[in-house]
């Protein structure tokens, strides 16, 4: 079964979000910063065994969204329909880990049912890994969400993060019923088909 | 037999007197201890509102039924200000669900008002044929005699060359693609939906005033134009070259109500998975076809 699903990165300014959907999509990583206008879209598709087994193929289409500043604030329009987020900060700079609270808040109000996952991105920048992750393994665990200390330079847990999501959206959608039940619906439909 | 009643039954046996009491009083004493029981029953069913009902509804709607035969006005003029304010607050509850159920109906009633103005102006244009008279018109005239359409139409239909590069059904809240059609290989069709839904709201938002957000309606790039027509639950985005005619904005209208009547539910409901809309790309070729033959 293929499912579509539109999903937004959220965060800071330069924590890391393009870089991750690049690293990611593409295999690459590049040192130089861009920061991204508005919103980029990209599509990347993700398999996955549901709990009865069968195989689930979901499209993401991936929003890539400018991090937020103060003065002008991420439209509801490029929020609204997401089936989840992945929500990133800069491991070095507690102030991008300090606002994930309300980016969280921002993106449920307008998406109460959606499935979210924290990122703590540049890993490989840490001189000490455990110390300088405390604060946002803290913050995940008092939001109750899942986290992943990534590397977009690297590679390391970039793809964790987007699995963890994806196993998110799918216990959604079976608990939604959106996923049919497997091979019958499928067979007959086929049957149908050949006979066609 | 209760012993209570037992011992009495044995002073009877004393007393004659009690006795012929008895003997002359046993039927109304039944009849009081089954009169109260009916009392006690009527009192229970007074007080269990929903036996009450059971009992009195069938009774109410004769009585209503007759009433209405009876005297109809009456009855419209008594019941009259309660149903303006029940359908109020249906209405007011479930705003969404009216929406849907009218939202069918008022685009067509759009879509005739279109119909009927492109009518007049074919018309129109046939009296001015009709006026004058050359070679090439004959040929139109007699193709259009073959064709059993009026020459007007013809020639509406020769003055537009729409060339449609892609038909795209987009879902409104999330830029999901739902289906489309494309005369060009595009393998990244899903990211442009998307980025026309970034574009779109960015749009939407920008020139935005107050509460009143407008539909974007169209975009050019060089001798492309995106055409997006807008129902609730998705837009139709129609990538085209060429001059439009009223009958190609007409047929846009047109495709997007079908499928908006079509796949009301599935539209409202969509989580994202495309197979609920297997037969929407017989929609689409027909109007591929349509415009071709124009
Ligand atoms: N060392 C290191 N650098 C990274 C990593 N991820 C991103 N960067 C760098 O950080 C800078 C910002 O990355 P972007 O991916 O553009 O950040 P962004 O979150 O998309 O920023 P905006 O688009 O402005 O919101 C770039 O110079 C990247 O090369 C990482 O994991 N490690
Ligand atoms: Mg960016």
């Amino acid at each position: 079964m293929q499912l579509q699903k539109k999903i937004c990165l959220l965060g800071m300014y330069s924590v890391g979000k393009t870089s991750l959907i690049e690293r990611f999509v593409y295999h690459r990583f590049s040192d130089h910063y861009l920061s991204t206008l508005g919103a980029k879209v990209t599509k990347k598709s993700l398999q996955i065994s549901a709990s009865d087994g069968q195989q689930i193929e979901y499209n993401l289409l991936i929003w890539d969204i400018a991090g937020e500043e103060t003065e002008n604030k991420i439209p509801p329009s490029y929020l609204l329909g997401a089936a989840g987020a992945i929500l990133v900060a800069d491991l070095l700079r507690p102030e991008t880990i300090e606002a994930l609270p309300s980016v969280l808040e921002r993106f449920k109000e307008i998406n109460p049912g959606a499935a979210v996952v924290l990122a703590g991105n540049k890993k490989d920048l840490l001189q000490d890994i455990e110390s300088d992750s405390k604060e946002i393994l803290r913050l995940a665990h008092q939001l109750k969400l899942p986290c992943h200390l990534t590397s977009a330079k690297t590679g390391c847990q970039v793809d964790s993060v987007f699995s963890a999501l994806a196993s998110s959206l799918l216990s959604r959608d079976e608990a939604n019923q959106v996923i049919s039940p497997p091979k019958k619906k499928a067979k007959t439909r086929q049957a149908k088909d050949q006979k066609r | 037999m209760t012993p209570e009643n037992r011992t009495s039954t044995g002073k009877t046996g004393v007393d004659p007197l009690h006795q012929l009491k008895e003997i002359l009083l046993t039927d109304d004493q039944r009849r009081i201890s089954e009169l109260e029981n009916e009392v006690i029953d009527l009192h229970q069913m007074l007080a269990d509102k929903e036996r009450l009902l059971a009992t009195l509804s069938p009774i109410l709607t004769d009585l209503l039924g007759r009433k209405i035969h009876e005297s109809r006005d009456d009855m419209a003029t008594a019941l009259a200000p309660l149903m303006g304010e029940a359908i109020r607050k249906q209405v007011e509850d479930s705003k969404e669900d009216v929406v849907d159920a009218l939202y069918p109906i008022i685009g067509r009633m759009i879509s005739r008002a279109v119909a009927e103005s492109m009518k007049n102006l074919v018309s129109s244009i046939n009296e001015q044929i009709n006026r004058r008279l050359n070679v090439t018109l004959w040929v139109q005239q007699l193709r259009a005699r073959f064709l059993g359409v009026s020459t007007g139409e013809i020639l509406l239909a020769e003055s537009a060359s729409v060339q449609i590069d892609h038909l795209l059904i987009i879902h409104q809240k999330t830029g999901l693609l739902i289906a489309h059609k494309s005369s060009t290989n595009e393998s990244e069709i899903q990211v442009i939906g998307s980025m026309l839904q970034v574009i779109k709201s960015f749009i939407e938002d920008a020139f935005a005033e107050g509460q009143h957000t407008g539909d974007l309606y169209e975009i050019e790039h060089s001798e492309r134009t995106i055409r997006i027509e807008s129902s609730r639950y998705f837009y139709l985005a129609v990538v085209y070259s060429g001059v439009p005619t009223a009958a190609f904005n007409e047929s846009v209208r047109g495709l997007v109500h079908k499928i908006q009547n079509r796949y009301q539910k599935p539209l409202r409901d969509y989580q994202g998975d495309n197979s609920q809309f297997n037969g929407i790309d017989k929609y689409l070729t027909r109007f591929l076809k349509a415009n071709l033959q124009r």
